[in-house]
């Protein structure tokens, strides 16, 4: 129970003087016994003063270092748990990445091989398909590129060209950018789908040029031009070196 | 407004110790109803002590609390 305050007349009898001293005194003997309690860190901070104790709800820090010592914890846990999981995917990334170098360079070898260019100097392939709409079926008729940029040990530039459409009707190209007056450079086409060859082209005209295929239906019943994304030939540095 | 010492004479006169009970009393009934509050938690702790009340500001830890609860549970 809390305490009551004191009465405080200003001018007590001595004997009042005494029992006012008295208990003056047993009220300081308690605040000098003041406890101070730790309290759950979101208590609020209470102070309280009865006829038994004074005591002062404080709250406790120690609680508090304690659950950031845990969280700290938690974090580095956290952390070593990512760097064993990205670990292991880089390792999985890099045997992917060694897989795929391999098979690479084995088709290269076998695309050398069978092209009669075992000894070149640079050598690049690109791939690309365009299908262009069939008016009379509404399907797609689709025309294939594949162009194989070359420097031979003479150090003169070549492009091997092969292709492949569902029918004689169809042709196609490989175009660079188009300048200011509508012409586009690096060209190569169009030609007749199925047509193969060679041609020798400039040192830098086609590396890292952003390229296009252009897939043409001559008779749909009326020609019909597509054009697609075709990608573009790697500078001599970025090639992936094979063994 | 903080209080100042009470003056304690060697041998104080009835009238001396009349006036020394009466603000000793005074000032222990201010003690009697010290509030202790929270502060932010950037606050430091602060015992003040003037004429008429007396307060312990204690800075809380509510928002540390929460901030931690807050992160272990993003963990």
């Amino acid at each position: 129970m809390s305490l009551a305050p004191l009465k405080n007349p200003k001018h007590l009898s001595y004997s009042d003087l005494q029992s006012q001293i008295r208990e003056l005194a047993r009220r300081m003997n308690l605040l000098t016994q003041m406890e101070a309690v730790l309290v759950e860190p979101t208590a609020a901070p209470k102070f309280e003063f009865s006829d038994e104790l004074a005591k002062l709800d404080v709250q406790n820090v120690a609680e508090v270092v304690e659950q950031l010592n845990d969280l700290a914890k938690a974090y580095d846990d956290s952390i070593e748990e990512c760097e064993t999981a990205r670990q292991k995917e880089t390792e999985e990334l890099e045997n992917a990445v060694e897989n795929i170098q391999e098979n690479f360079c084995s088709t290269q070898t076998g695309l050398k091989l069978a092209n009669g260019l075992e000894d070149v100097t640079y050598f690049s392939t690109i791939s690309g398909t365009v299908c262009i709409p069939d008016l009379t079926t509404g399907g797609c008729a689709s025309v294939t590129a594949s162009l194989i940029l070359y420097r031979n040990s003479g150090g003169n530039w070549f492009i091997k060209y092969y292709s492949a459409g569902i029918s004689s009707n169809l042709r196609w190209a490989v175009r660079g950018p188009q300048d200011s007056d509508g012409n586009y450079s690096p060209v190569l086409g169009f030609l007749d789908a199925g047509q193969t060859g060679t041609i020798g082209v400039g040192e830098t005209d086609w590396i890292e040029v952003p390229l296009t295929i252009w897939g043409q239906y001559r008779f749909n019943p009326v020609p019909t031009t597509v054009s697609g994304g075709f990608g573009s030939f790697a500078a001599e540095d970025d090639l992936i070196e094979c063994p | 407004m903080a209080v100042i010492p009470i003056d304690i004479p060697d041998n104080p006169s009835l009238a001396q110790m009349q006036a020394i009970q009466f603000e000793v009393t005074k000032r222990m009934n201010v003690f009697l109803e010290i509030v202790a509050e929270s502060v932010e938690q950037e606050g430091t702790a602060k015992f003040v002590f003037a004429g008429e009340n007396a307060k312990l500001n204690l800075p809380t830890l509510d928002k540390i609390i929460r901030e931690i609860k807050r992160r272990k549970a993003a963990l």
